[in-house]
């Protein structure tokens, strides 16, 4: 019985298995980049057989068990195995767009959570204050500052985060991304007299220079408005320094049924279904990429526990006298060194 | 810039003529020590034409082509130095690792010399550490690629390479070296991914460049398991030795120059 058994082991310990789990391994991990990171979750099939596969020879190979260092080496990268996968089934990718001087709204966040990942973006709480975006000449971006206020007991603190200064609201870590804008704020009063003020994030500028619209619905109506941000010439000298900045004297183009009217801030319309629209301001909005990777540190702990375990092992085999294992070794003879 | 290019220059002439001279070394061993010498005067020119660059253009020299290539002929180069000095072994088959690194000086030499801005998340300390352990990986496996073709040479020119050591210590040499080598890999590839985290909160996206690093990785590990299990010819290991090498070099020098992907070399 404990032959059989053994017989089974050495079998699932086979390298060759070893090589095509990891080809498949990288494979899905490839096609799960290429494809916006959607099928992360594949990668812990191969992940699994991985894990059986290094479990079966830590049993089944007696050269391994007998080498300390070698085996805890092994042990700690099915131990690493272990800990992606079991990232790969928690985390979490995801991106939102905050306008100047509002609140972080947790529903507003678009992104990939994995099936065990569990939400808790209702922690993460700021509003969103300045930010500042360089561009070298030849619109090479540079440094990104955001000002942000986080709250502190009963008041509110401001800090600044930028291009690898993360807003973390443990598991989540939010960074600045290439994405900002501009949010026209709008004010529509429907027919019973109802008020409703928001922002209506225009796409991503200077990336959507010649895309400065978007289409949006009132509240309580089914009749579509095009907003337009009538922008003459670029905001920006592509020889020059540049900073994103607010166009001055900005004005907000309405389309209803095919009627263009154009608004200054402060001005009003009325609507054909009867509600009024005012626009208010020209504000900015900030782009941020949300993450959150609540079993990180077990993916470090074990990493360093095979290095230090790889170390181990080298140092004794480098500690030997050059050619002793020439000749104590001869060819074709199964060994680890 | 000027003042910098020329000082390049004279270090890549130093660096052409400490390989000839370490090549006929394998003849004569005693022309080794003037080849060390001249080696080592070379890569003082060179600290100082990289040093000039980093003060000037106030970043460290792993932005751009010509900066990669630059400073990992010197890193490269002082591996060498430093085995070659530590090691008889090593300095016995300094010839055939000057020979390879070669290659890499007469592609900086036709690189336009072009000034970089530094990315702005590449402001950050895991940057340094993740390169100084890349260029220690990719220095050993160059030695150990240098040991490997002298393995191979011996077959035709046994004469000439008379000084070296028997041939299956030449070879567990270089298989020592890569072991060295896949430990310096790990540990790259670990402040990679706290550097990815760090900047990109991501700590592995398998973008172009991890992706290929990850093959090299597995390449170096499979070469161990095969040299381990199977205790190949010399001649068959040092083949594996160069053929991981070219893997690595085409994802140190190849790949962050054609990926669209944010960890890229040229930004």
């Amino acid at each position: 019985m404990i032959d059989r058994l053994m017989g089974i082991l050495k079998l699932l310990a086979r390298i060759e298995i070893t090589i095509a789990l990891a080809l498949m391994a990288g494979a899905l991990a490839i096609w799960n980049a290429e494809s916006g990171g959607g099928n992360g979750i594949w990668i812990v099939a191969p992940l699994s057989g991985l894990v059986v596969n290094l479990c079966a020879a830590l049993v089944s190979n007696r050269t391994l068990s007998a080498q300390p260092a070698l085996f805890a080496f092994h042990v700690g990268l099915a131990g690493l195995a272990i800990a992606v996968a079991v990232d790969a089934l928690t985390s979490f990718t995801g991106h939102v767009e905050v306008t100047e001087n509002s609140l972080f709204d947790p529903n507003m966040v678009v992104g990939v959570a994995r099936p065990f990942h569990n939400s808790r973006l209702e922690r993460i709480r700021f509003r969103q204050k300045s930010f500042e975006i360089k561009y070298a000449p030849g619109m090479s971006r540079r440094d990104t500052r955001s000002l942000i206020e986080i709250p502190e007991g009963n008041s509110w603190r401001e800090i600044e985060i930028g291009d690898d200064t993360p807003l973390v609201f443990s598991p989540y870590r939010l960074y600045t991304s290439f994405n900002k804008g501009f949010a026209p704020i709008v004010t529509y009063v429907d027919a019973q007299g109802a008020s409703y003020t928001g922002a209506v994030h225009l796409p991503s500028y200077p990336l959507n220079e010649d895309r400065q619209g978007n289409v949006w619905i009132p509240p309580g109506s089914d009749e579509p408005l095009t907003l337009w941000l009538p922008l003459e010439e670029p905001l920006y000298n592509v020889d020059a320094e540049w900073r994103f900045s607010l166009p001055e004297n900005p004005s907000l183009v309405v389309i209803e049924q095919g009627l263009r009217r154009e608004l200054r801030p402060g001005e009003s319309i009325q609507l054909a279904e009867g509600g009024v629209l005012r626009f208010e301001s020209l504000e900015t909005w900030m782009g941020y990429t949300v993450t959150a990777n609540p079993y990180v540190s077990l993916i470090v702990a074990t990493a360093l526990a095979s290095l230090a375990s790889l170390l181990w092992h080298i140092s004794k085999k480098l500690l030997a006298p050059l050619g002793a294992q020439a000749s104590s070794t001869s060819r074709g003879e199964s060994g680890y060194v | 810039m000027f003042e910098e290019t020329v000082l390049l220059w004279i270090a890549a002439g130093g660096y052409v003529l400490a390989a000839l001279m370490a090549l006929a070394g394998f003849k004569r061993p005693a022309l080794t020590h003037i080849a060390l010498w001249i080696l080592g005067s070379a890569l003082l020119i060179h600290a100082i034409s990289i040093g000039m660059r980093w003060g000037r253009l106030e970043h460290g020299p792993y932005v751009n082509l010509h900066e990669i290539l630059s400073s990992n002929v010197w890193s490269l180069n002082a591996i060498a130095f430093v085995g070659a000095t530590v090691s008889a072994l090593l300095r016995r088959a300094l010839g055939s690792v000057l020979g390879v690194l070669q290659v890499l000086t007469l592609w900086l030499l036709v690189t336009p010399v072009t000034d970089s801005a530094l990315p702005v998340t590449y402001n950050t300390p895991w940057l340094p550490v993740h390169i100084t352990l890349g260029k220690i990986f990719l220095g050993l496996t160059v030695i150990a690629v240098g040991l490997s073709i002298a393995v191979l040479l011996r077959r035709f020119a046994k004469a000439r390479l008379q000084y070296l050591p028997d041939t299956d210590i030449v070879e567990e040499a270089a298989y020592r070296l890569i072991l060295v080598a896949v430990l310096f890999e790990s540990l790259m590839l670990v402040a990679g991914a706290a550097w990815a985290r760090d900047a990109w909160g991501r700590y592995w996206a398998w973008d172009p460049l991890e992706t290929w690093a990850f093959a090299t990785w597995m390449s170096v590990i499979a070469y161990i398991h095969w040299r381990s299990v199977r205790k190949p010819r010399p001649e068959h290991s040092a083949i594996a030795i160069i053929g991981v090498f070219v893997l690595a070099f085409l994802t140190f020098f190849g790949i962050p120059f054609l990926s669209a992907a944010p960890h890229k070399g040229a930004i």
